[in-house]
């Protein structure tokens, strides 16, 4: 009886940490995400929006106004943008991971037209960076153009 | 204690009685205001038809379509509905109707033939609207081109596409009752409300639902679902605080689609900011946001 006792504890035992240690390594999986193509978007999307967001508190004031971080975020979305943006979403490139929506290459000509026109919103805007009053308009031009895709192309956030 | 199958039959049975007594003999609850000294204005009610979100489902997206003159099929669990044409073309519009009948769709949810609508129109929140808005968006309406093109049919899922299902929704979860302020705020502070839960009808997407799609005040903006299915946030004070929200942060979502980390909103969010939300005034931006936080000194 006993030892019946014991081994069905270390089964349970064994059982808990197995499973522990599956989970674990499910969730570093998930966590780890995207890979490829996928990630490399994904990388710049997040560029996109440290830069972004910067520029968004010195609008609200959160931060002070400073031309060089605006440039230099301006100079990041542009190198990305463009054709380079173009080439991160091969048709059908989608993964688990990806929020891309399959709209995209449904009307690819839409999407590389937006990629285009971030370049170019993003280039106005490191010309535009050295005072506030001239970065305001073409914040507001590039931000547009970050909102008109998202809200075509890209799946509903839902947290 | 597991209940015996026949008492649930039995109230099954009750629910259902009274369910459908409701829809034969009592009439849906309705609100009468008062319209003495009440004139609309047409310009002003331009701006009431940015605050009430009406070009986001009543136009088909990205100019696509005349303006007010039918959208896209929305999504919901019971089936897909089309926004109508609301211009004031008579045969395929609003042209025939009267103030009274806009009043009436508008605060009671009732066409101008005495059916009701689906809550997908979101009247339950539009019910809390001023009268002098509902005027104003009255006469803005009747200025608009009348466009001639049919309303797109709705596609919905047995019963709920029996409409007369509508009157007994309507005496279970509809309360047309006026936005009233809440005097322990200020003026500000009492605007945002009045945006939020009136016009700006936030809750239809961001408050969770029953399973009838009645929603729940006790939970209102704790985060429901979206016209795609899709899972919408909470927008409670608590909620955007630990997401990282603070004072500025909302305004300038509504204005230019930006989260505080940098990300652009898209989707639906992304046409509700697009079509209403940034075409409003600066101050009334503030006013949702220091409603939406709660923030405290905002009650002036």
């Amino acid at each position: 009886m006993k030892k019946a006792t014991k081994t069905i504890g270390i089964t349970l035992g064994v059982c808990i940490v197995a499973g522990g240690a599956l989970f674990g390594a499910v969730q570093l999986q998930a966590h780890e995400g995207a890979m490829g193509v996928t990630k490399e978007r994904m990388d710049a999307m997040k560029s996109f929006g440290e830069a972004v967001g910067a520029m968004s508190d010195m609008i609200k004031g959160k931060i002070a106004y400073d031309g060089a971080r605006v440039k230099q975020g301006a100079e990041t979305i542009k190198t990305h943008a463009g054709e380079k943006l173009i080439a991160f979403f091969p048709e059908g490139s989608m993964d688990d991971h990806t929020e891309a929506l399959p709209a995209i290459w449904l009307d690819f000509e839409k999407f590389s037209n937006l990629a285009a026109e971030l370049q170019i919103n993003a280039v106005a805007l490191e010309a535009a960076s050295e005072s506030q009053d001239t970065f305001m308009p073409a914040f507001i031009d590039l931000t547009n153009t970050c909102t008109a895709c998202h809200t075509k192309f890209r799946e509903e956030q839902e947290d | 204690m597991k209940k015996p199958p026949i008492i649930l039959a039995a109230a099954f049975s009750v629910v259902a009685g009274l369910v459908t007594l409701s829809i034969l003999f009592l009439a849906p609850p309705a609100q009468v205001r008062d319209w003495s000294g009440v004139t609309g204005d047409a310009e002003r009610g331009q701006y009431v038809s940015r605050l009430g979100g009406c070009v986001a489902c009543h136009t088909l997206a990205e100019g696509a379509g005349p303006l007010l003159s039918g959208g896209a099929p929305i999504m919901t669990p019971f089936g897909s509905i089309a926004a109508p044409n609301i211009t004031p073309d008579r045969a395929y519009g609003i042209g025939s109707w009267t103030r009274d009948d806009f009043a009436a769709a508008l605060l009671n949810g009732a066409a101008p033939d005495g059916s009701s609508y689906y809550p997908v129109f979101p009247y339950p929140s539009y019910a809390r609207m001023s009268t002098q808005d509902v005027a104003d968006l009255w006469a803005y309406l009747q200025t608009i081109p009348p466009i001639s093109t049919p309303s797109q049919e709705h596609d919905l899922t047995w019963p709920f596409s029996q409409r007369v299902l509508m009157r007994a929704w309507k005496t279970l979860f509809f309360t047309p009752v006026e936005f009233q302020p809440d005097p322990k705020h200020g003026a500000k502070w009492n605007r945002g409300a009045y945006i939020v839960s009136g016009p700006g009808h936030c809750g239809e997407c961001h408050s969770p639902r029953g399973i009838l799609g009645n929603s729940d005040a006790a939970r209102a903006l704790e985060g429901g679902m979206g016209p795609n299915g899709k899972k919408v946030p909470s927008i409670t004070a608590q909620a955007l605080a630990q997401a990282g929200w603070t004072r500025g942060d909302v305004a300038f979502a509504l204005f230019l689609s930006i989260t505080p980390d940098g990300d652009s909103l898209g989707g639906a969010m992304g046409e509700v900011i697009r079509d209403g939300a940034r075409h409003l005034t600066p101050e009334d931006r503030e006013a949702i946001e220091a409603y939406l936080l709660d923030l405290p000194g905002t009650d002036d």
